[in-house]
Formats: C-alpha cells, sequence, structure tokens
C-alpha cells in the first residue's frame, strides 16, 4: 500500500501505519526486482539505497519534533553512520541494520540518547531491525582496539546523517589508531574473527547445509579480503585490490562471481522465509533450485546440480580468501629469524623451513616446469612433514594448466612414493588437490570435486569425504585399537591409500559406483604404471569396499554361509586387512558421529572371524600373553605325568622352549591337554617312528588320526600322502591342521568322517587306516595303489554341489613374513584334498603349516607354504605360475579329473 | 495409544522394518545400542585378551500404535526378528499419555 492509496481510500494517513507501508513497500519493490531476474548485487544495492533514504527520513521526523537549537546544534555535532553490512551498500531484505550514532564529547549525551531512543523505536515499529550504538569517536577506537568484531565493522563505516566533519574524523582516528598503528595485530584480530579455530581449521567448505553468510567460502571470506585488503592497501573493493596486485585477474573474476551466486541464494533465502534465514537447509535447496531455473541432467537431479554450482562457488571463495589470509599473515619476528636459523637449502633450490617447503621466486620456472618436478616438490613436503609454502603453490597452481596430461613413469613412481608416507599424506593430498595436480594423475577425480551426495547420511561432497577418509586412514597409525594394528601390518600402505583416493570416485554417473570405480581403478592402475599384482589389489578395495561394512552391519556373520560368501570374495588375509582399515576410514569420514564403538564392535567381529579362515590363525593383538598362558596350561597338563623329584621352575622353562618351536598357530588352536599329550609322544618318538593316534569324536561322529613323526625321509611330502591315503580308503576329510616345529618333527591332524560306519568305527578298521597311512609314508605302497584296491563298484561320482560359489585359488605373498600363503575356495569332492596337496608338492614346495575345512559342501583350504630354500615364494612371476598350476590342476579335476577319485 | 519398544538383533532390521511397513505401520525410530540378557553375552575373546563382553550391540526400534493395533504390531515385530536362538530380543509396552505432530499441531489418533 503506498501513501497516496491510503489516503484515497480515506482513511487519516497514521504515522505508523505509514512507515510499515513504506517498509513493505520497498521490500515489495525489491522483490519484484529480483523476480524479474535482476542480479543479486543490483537488488542489494537497491535495498540500502533505499534503506538509506528511509532511515534519514524517519530520523528526521523524530528531530522535527525538536526545538530549532536542538536540531542544529545535533547536526552540527552528531553523524548517524552506516558500518557493517550497512555500510557496505549492500542489504539484504531482512537482516539488520547496523547503525552507529556518533557524537563529539561537547554535545549533551542527554540530548542524544533521547532523540536516539525515539528513532530506534519508530524504526523498530515500522519493521526495521537494527543493532545501534551511540559513541564518541574516542570510545570507538578504544572499543575498535580490543574487539575485533568491532573493529571489523567499523571499516566499512559510511556517513548517512550529519556531521560530515566528525565522520571524517572517526575514518582518520580508526585508520590511524586502530590499524596503521597496530597493523600485525589488527590483521591478526581479522583473522581470528573469520577463523576462531584457526586457519588450517578441518572445517570443510562444504558442509550439508551450509550458512550463506557464515560457513567457510560464505560471504563472510568476501569481508574478510575487504579488511584485509583495508588493512595493508587501502582499498576495500575488488577491483581496487586488483588494481592494486593484490588479486590477480582470474581470482577478481571468480570472487565477483561467487559474490554474486551467493547474494542471489541469500536474498532469495530471505525472501521465501519472509525474515532472516541465512542457512541453505535441505528444505531449502531444492526450492532454491527451481527459483533459479536449474535443470536436472542425466546423471544429477536439479538439486544436486545446483549444490554443486554452490559448491563450487563457496569452495573457490574460500580458497582465495585462504591464500589472501596466508600471504598477508604477518609473521612474528621471532618466527621469520627462527625459519632462517632452520631452514636449509634442499637439493640447493628448495628451502625447509617450519612454514613449508618455500622457493625463491626466481626458480619458480624450474621447479614447476614439468609434472615430474613439481612432484619432487610434494614429495620433499612429505618427507619433511611440511606443506609446500603459500607461494609455491600459487606457482604450481599457475603451472598445471600448461601440463599436457601425459603421465610419464618416472611421475607416477614419484606419486606412489609421496603415497607411502602415512602421517603427512593428508595435508599433501589436499595441497595436489587444490592445485590440482592430483587431476592430472587422476582425470576422474575433476567429475567428484563439490559432487554433492543429497542425502543425510553424507555430510561432505565426496571429494571432501574422499581426501576425509585418507586423512582418517593415516590417522590409524596411532591408533592403538585392532584397526591401529592392521594398519601397521600393511606393507604396501601406498596401495590402500590410493584405494581410498578412488573408492568413490565412481560416484555421480547413475550406476552402482563400485562397479564403475572398478572400471576406472582399472584405467588408473594402468596409467600410474601398476604391474598387475598390486594394480590388482587396488581395483579389488575400489570393486568391494562396500561389502566388509554391508555384512558387518547388516547381515548375521554367524551365519557361515555368509561367513564364506564374504571370504570367498575377499580371497586373502593381505586384502582382507586392507578392506579392513579402508572400511574403517570410509564410515569415519563420511561425518561426524558415523563411526561408533558400535560401529567398530561389529566390524571387529567379523574380521576376526574371516581372518580366521582365511589365514587360519586368530588374529591376536596380544599373542604372546596367549602363547604364554598356553604355556603355563601345557605345564600343568605335564605335571600331572612328571616324576615327583624333577623342579616345577626348571620344567616350566623347558615347557616353555619346547613350545617356541611349534607354530603360533598350533599353539592356540590346540587344546593344552593334547598339546600336552602330543609333547608326551615327541618326547618318546624312535628316530623313524611315524605315531599314528587315532580318536574317536561321538558329538561329531568323526576319527581324528594323529600322526608324529621326526623321519625326515618320511616327512617330505608327506601331507599329501596322507590326504591321498585317507581318501583312498573312503574317507572323508573334513578338517586338517598341519603343522610343522623348528626341529622338523611333523604334527598332522586329520578329521574324518567314516563313510563305512554309521557310529565308531571297530578297532580292526581303525588299525587298517593306520596301517596304510604307515605304509604309504614308508614308500611301502601309493596312493593310487590304494585307490585301485579299494575302489567300489557302482559308486557315483558325479553329486552335485549345493553352493554356486566359484573355484578361488588365492595366492598372498605379503601377510606372512617368511611363508606364502594360499587360500582355495572349491566345491567338496572325494580326492580334492589330495589333488591341491600333490600339486603343491609337484610344484617343489613344502607345506608348512595348513587349515582345511568343509562348510557345507564348500572347502577352505589355507596352506603356508616355502620353496626349497626354505623361505617364501614372492616373485611376481613364480607367484602367477604358482596360481595358474594350481587352477589348472583344479579345473580338470573338477571337469572330470574327480572320476578317478570315486570310492 | 501404546508405545512399542523393541530391543532386536542388528541384522534383523531390515526384516523387522519391511514387515512393518508392509501391514501399514509407519512412524519408526530407530537406535543403535547394546545390551545383554539373562546370558551375559557369549564372547569370550576380545582384542585378544579373554573375558566375557556383556553388551552386545543391538539395535532399539520405537513404533506408537492405537491399542487395538498393538497384538498385531507385537505379532508382526516377533516373527520377523525371531531365529530362535539366544538374543532375539525383547519387547516392552507402555502407555502413552498424549502424541502430537509438530507441523500441524494434530494430537492423539490423529498424529499418529
Amino acid at each position: 500500500m503506498t501513501v497516496e492509496s491510503l489516503e484515497a481510500v480515506g482513511r487519516p494517513a497514521d504515522g505508523l501505519s505509514l512507515k510499515k507501508a513504506r517498509v513493505a513497500e520497498m521490500r515489495a519493490r525489491a522483490k519484484a526486482l529480483f523476480d524479474s531476474g535482476a542480479p543479486g548485487v543490483a537488488v542489494a544495492a537497491f535495498l540500502s539505497e533505499q534503506t538509506d533514504k528511509l532511515v534519514v527520513d524517519l530520523f528526521e521526523e523524530v528531530l522535527a519534533s525538536r526545538a530549532p537549537e536542538v536540531r542544529e546544534g545535533l547536526k552540527a555535532n552528531t553523524a548517524i553512520v552506516a558500518v557493517g553490512g550497512t555500510g557496505r551498500g549492500e542489504l539484504v531484505p531482512f537482516s539488520d541494520l547496523d547503525l552507529l550514532v556518533l557524537y563529539s564529547g561537547r554535545t549533551h549525551s542527554h540530548e542524544i540518547q533521547t532523540v536516539v531512543s525515539e528513532a530506534v523505536q519508530t524504526y523498530w515499529d515500522a519493521g526495521l531491525k537494527l543493532g545501534h550504538a551511540v559513541r564518541t569517536i574516542a570510545d570507538c577506537v578504544t572499543l575498535a582496539r580490543s574487539d575485533p568484531q568491532i573493529a571489523t565493522t567499523l571499516i566499512e563505516a559510511r556517513r548517512l546523517w550529519g556531521s560530515e566533519s566528525l565522520c571524517d574524523r572517526l575514518v582518520r582516528q580508526f585508520r590511524r589508531k586502530v590499524i596503521d598503528s597496530r597493523k600485525r595485530q589488527f590483521i591478526l584480530d581479522c583473522l581470528n574473527a573469520r577463523y576462531p579455530d584457526g586457519d588450517d581449521a578441518n572445517a570443510p567448505s562444504q558442509e550439508l547445509e551450509p550458512d550463506v553468510k557464515a560457513s567457510l567460502g560464505g560471504l563472510r571470506d568476501l569481508h574478510l579480503i575487504r579488511w584485509i585488503g583495508y588493512a595493508v592497501y587501502q582499498a576495500k573493493d575488488i577491483d581496487s585490490l586488483r588494481l592494486n596486485g593484490a588479486l590477480s585477474l582470474e581470482d577478481a573474476r571468480r570472487l565477483r562471481e561467487a559474490w554474486e551466486f551467493l547474494t542471489h541464494v541469500r536474498i532469495d533465502l530471505h525472501f521465501a522465509a519472509g525474515k532472516a534465514q541465512d542457512r541453505l537447509s535441505l528444505v531449502n535447496q531444492p526450492r532454491t533450485t527451481e527459483k533459479m531455473g536449474i535443470q536436472p541432467t542425466p546423471t544429477q537431479r536439479a538439486v544436486e546440480v545446483f549444490m554443486q554450482q554452490y559448491f563450487r562457488h563457496s569452495s573457490e571463495l574460500a580458497q582465495i580468501a585462504k591464500r589472501f589470509a596466508a600471504v598477508h599473515r604477518p609473521e612474528s619476528l621471532y618466527r621469520q629469524f627462527a625459519d632462517f636459523l632452520v631452514g636449509h637449502r634442499a637439493e640447493r633450490i628448495l628451502r625447509v623451513g617450519p612454514q613449508g617447503i618455500d622457493v625463491a621466486p626466481r626458480h619458480f620456472p624450474k621447479v614447476c616446469k614439468d609434472l615430474e618436478s613439481m612432484l619432487r616438490l610434494y614429495r620433499a613436503a612429505a618427507m619433511y612433514g611440511v606443506k609446500l609454502s603459500p607461494r609455491v603453490s600459487e606457482a604450481v597452481k599457475a603451472a598445471v594448466p600448461k601440463l599436457d596430461g601425459v603421465v610419464p613413469e618416472e611421475a607416477a613412481k614419484l606419486f606412489l612414493d609421496i603415497l607411502r608416507f602415512t602421517r603427512p599424506l593428508g595435508a599433501i593430498l589436499r595441497g595436489l588437490f587444490e592445485t590440482r595436480l592430483l587431476d592430472i594423475l587422476i582425470p576422474d577425480f575433476t567429475h567428484v570435486r563439490n559432487l554433492m551426495q543429497f542425502n543425510q547420511y553424507h555430510h561432505f561432497t565426496v571429494d571432501e569425504h574422499t581426501l576425509r577418509a585418507v586423512e582418517t586412514c593415516t590417522r590409524f597409525e596411532n591408533d592403538p585399537g585392532p584397526v591401529g594394528a592392521a594398519y601397521a601390518n600393511i606393507k604396501h600402505k601406498e596401495l590402500l591409500h590410493l584405494a581410498i583416493i578412488l573408492h568413490d570416485i565412481g560416484k555421480g554417473f547413475g550406476r552402482p559406483h563400485a562397479e564403475v570405480g572398478r572400471e576406472i581403478a582399472q584405467r588408473i592402475a594402468q596409467r600410474l604404471d601398476l604391474t598387475a599384482s598390486p594394480g590388482e589389489v587396488v581395483i579389488q578395495l575400489v570393486h568391494k569396499h562396500l561389502e566388509m561394512a554391508h555384512i558387518a552391519f547388516r547381515r548375521d556373520i554367524t551365519d557361515p554361509q555368509t561367513l564364506l560368501q564374504f571370504t570367498h570374495s575377499v580371497g586373502t588375509p593381505d586384502l582382507l586387512q586392507m578392506l579392513f582399515v579402508l572400511t574403517a576410514a570410509d564410515v569415519g569420514a563420511v561425518g561426524p558421529g558415523a563411526w561408533t564403538d558400535w560401529k567398530a564392535e561389529l566390524l571387529n567381529d567379523l574380521f576376526n572371524e574371516a581372518m580366521v579362515i582365511l589365514s587360519g590363525k586368530h588374529y591376536g593383538v596380544h599373542e604372546q600373553e596367549r602363547l604364554r598362558t598356553v604355556a603355563r596350561q601345557v605345564d600343568a597338563a605335564l605335571a600331572a605325568s612328571r616324576p615327583e623329584s624333577t623342579a616345577a621352575e626348571d620344567q616350566r622353562e623347558s615347557v616353555e622352549r619346547r613350545l617356541a618351536a611349534f607354530p603360533s598357530y598350533y599353539l592356540t588352536s590346540t587344546p593344552p591337554a593334547k598339546i600336552a599329550a602330543d609333547l608326551r609322544t615327541i618326547d618318546a618318538l624312535g628316530p623313524d617312528e611315524i605315531n599314528v593316534r587315532a580318536a574317536y569324536q561321538p558329538d561329531t561322529a568323526t576319527v581324528e588320526y594323529r600322526i608324529i613323526t621326526a623321519n625326515s625321509a618320511v616327512t617330505q611330502g608327506c601331507f599329501h600322502k596322507l590326504a591321498g591315503a585317507l581318501t583312498a580308503r573312503r574317507l572323508e576329510i573334513l578338517a586338517a591342521d598341519i603343522a610343522t616345529t623348528t626341529h622338523g618333527v611333523v604334527v598332522d591332524a586329520f578329521r574324518v568322517h567314516d563313510r563305512d560306519y554309521v557310529s565308531e568305527p571297530p578297532p580292526e578298521r581303525v588299525e587298517s587306516i593306520t596301517g596304510s597311512l604307515r605304509d604309504v609314508l614308508c614308500g611301502r605302497t601309493t596312493v593310487e595303489a590304494l585307490f585301485l584296491r579299494n575302489r567300489r563298484f557302482g559308486a557315483d561320482p558325479t553329486r552335485k554341489p549345493f553352493s554356486d560359489l566359484p573355484l578361488r585359488v588365492l595366492v598372498d605373498a605379503e601377510s606372512s613374513e617368511n611363508r606364502t600363503i594360499i587360500d582355495v575356495f572349491a566345491h567338496d569332492r572325494p580326492g580334492l584334498l589330495f589333488t591341491i596337496a600333490r600339486t603343491i608338492f609337484e610344484l617343489g614346495l613344502s607345506v608348512d603349516l595348513a587349515k582345511i575345512a568343509t562348510h557345507f559342501d564348500q572347502v577352505v583350504d589355507v596352506f603356508y607354504v616355502t620353496g626349497n630354500d626354505g623361505r617364501k615364494v614372492a616373485e611376481p612371476e613364480r607367484v602367477q605360475q604358482l596360481r595358474d598350476t594350481l587352477c589348472r590342476s583344479l579345473d580338470e579335476f573338477d571337469r572330470g579329473g574327480f572320476r578317478n577319485f570315486a570310492v | 495409544m501404546k508405545k512399542i519398544e523393541a530391543i532386536i538383533r542388528h541384522y534383523k532390521l531390515e526384516d523387522v522394518k519391511n514387515a512393518l511397513t508392509a501391514k501399514g505401520i509407519v512412524g519408526l525410530t530407530v537406535s543403535e545400542v547394546r545390551g545383554f540378557g539373562r546370558q551375559r553375552g557369549h564372547k569370550e575373546q576380545y582384542r585378544g585378551a579373554e573375558y566375557t563382553v556383556d553388551f552386545l550391540p543391538k539395535v532399539k526400534l520405537e513404533v506408537v500404535v492405537n491399542e487395538p493395533d498393538v497384538n498385531n504390531a507385537v505379532e508382526i515385530i516377533s516373527s520377523a526378528a525371531r531365529t530362535g536362538k539366544v538374543g532375539d530380543g525383547k519387547i516392552f509396552i507402555s502407555p502413552l499419555e498424549q502424541v502430537i505432530r509438530i507441523r500441524t499441531g494434530e494430537s492423539g489418533a490423529d498424529a499418529i
């Protein structure tokens, strides 16, 4: 309603409603402007202009009621000064006004107070919200020196009404006393006001629901540039700063774009809420998207496109502001001196100080001439655990667009080198990310910049999440728990780190991102010159990065099928360890509170269970203690049958020494009573003797055959012979534990099911089997002969398997120090174990330790093997050969070879 | 109106949720909790040391229904969450004084 229309209606022009109407009209006109497509900054300028007039008019109305002398006196000795956002000349529809009423000491302060109170009341009644203060110049200066907030609002001081000379004096005194005489402190105050947690804070510039003004990358960052600019260059606006050389052309352009975009969004938020609202909440995002007319793309919703644009602007703004701040951040004299002392010249060009790697500007072309040189800078930074100094980063950033996108071998090696570091890796990667060097190495990373995941669960954009995941991972170095232990055990951490960088890179294509990620990982592995085996590790990790979390949190891991499928998919202990750490890092980087003890426990459980299956060993963090406990228990068991005279102390020590000769796996998985029995057997063992004991276990209806021998002629290849003999005698091998002591004593335990007998087999049967075992070990007969002799008529070899998990043979040369671990997943069939064992024997390998287990009709076999020299097989070609031979042999078996074993 | 609180196995959440929503019971609150019942947990090893861990990870489900629907809801939750083994969980039913929908101000049965 306008003044005219009110009068036309015939109502007396009531003062208050007129004022309200004026304010409402102003906002309505602004809205009309905005809706018609005017740029945000133009609307803000319009509002500012109109509000200025309104403020002055209303104030003059109040003054009109005073005596003329009072009026004149006030006009000469006071001023109304717009400060803060109001002073900047940009207003959003419902933000508070910031006014300062300045008066000189000579004015009667009582007069001022009453006039101001009345005026403020009028403003409030009219619908203008404001904050105001009544001060002398001296007051302002004193307060500004002690409170950074007040200081920064005063930078924007602009006269609205009243004495010009008073205003000028304010500006000059402010300049002299608050800024010039304490410039260092002033700049630090500005920085502290903007970054209360320090400007290397981990807060991302991409929150789920950003505050357009206050979040990192919000409008406050622009203000920061103004404040520092004013302090250093006496210029506040972007153009003047550019002319002064403080901002590059490119930066100035980006700032202006960000300013426009953010202001536009802010105005929209205010109009939509009808009040001050700066937070771009999830509810508002789709609405703003629609208002701005943003369209969806084939792979992204409209709101995601909008938020990606938003984050692009806000992260650029945040970066420019941070760099601006870093460049102008005053160094304490002491620090500069220390820097000089501590800094030393690395590679004769690089200077390494507490601030970071620095280079004299005349060397910039040299250190930035190609990809390798720039990567060397980052590697040096990683080595010294520092960052690159701001000006070197700038130089790198400027040089990156000139690169041709080819990654030479040397560069790939340097990058992988960098990825081997742990503690400094997070910061280094951020540096590579900000200068866009990362995009040269991994072009697919460009796609996930600022890519938003529009749901409550993911707190960060994909790029931010990825960088955080790496940081979370490297922090596990100091973790005392199971994740830390697993991380410490990983030998090729660079593969894990690379997998983390790539794990979500497949997002935003509309297809399941683990699949897309695998394809991308394949390409990147090639690009970075990763050979087959390490490359495969990275690809597998990326492809399977969701599995462990899914199984741990959503499935029942006490169900053997679930566990089996998982271990089948993972395949080796080495990969399992890496997947464990990757999962923990991924969940931890999703957002605050995503990683809880609740989740940690479930994930740890799955890790332990899977580790037992894949490596046969319990992943004890306190292995030593357990061993000592076992030694004590064995000693106790032995004491029962020991002669009285021998001293208990010595006995226990000798027990410990003897147990040290056994593999730890044997000690932790065999009951102490049995260990004691084994020790006694070994004590009484003759040099050529092959000791065979059989024990029936009624609750499982199985028989355990325990073979212990120290006869070196026999121990060679005894595993496959035993397996063959048992199978030939129609025994189904359900489980086997093979152990070899350091003295060459073999302890092989086979748990078998005797197909011919429903309950305990009679002694003759056991005798006969035992005889066959001895015969075959001594060479008196062969496995083939046993098969021939024991073949039955009409045996059916074609039993169809229940589960459909495919055959897998995996070789892990990383997890164990001196043995190669072979994991086999296959359908259970008579003769399978014998086939595997014989193949291993024929390859010239000896089995030190084995754990065979059958789950339904799936066999999971773990073998720890060594070569002829007693050491593990590690060369990639031999590992490959091992895998291929085993696969071939199992394939033949599967396809028809099993018929030979039809019993 | 009654409030139903169910403590169930963590991997049964999907099943229970689907069973409830299939029968038109929506409006669930879920929290990750830890607990134990009469058997006081059953784990033997934790972080390499051997001792009994009392608190196992569970999920707590809360849903509000009108009185006539209580038995039905309980039946749905029970059958979806049951495995027959120790650790299946428990359901608690308590009377509810009032329910209000914040957005509209509706109360009582209309707000469920």
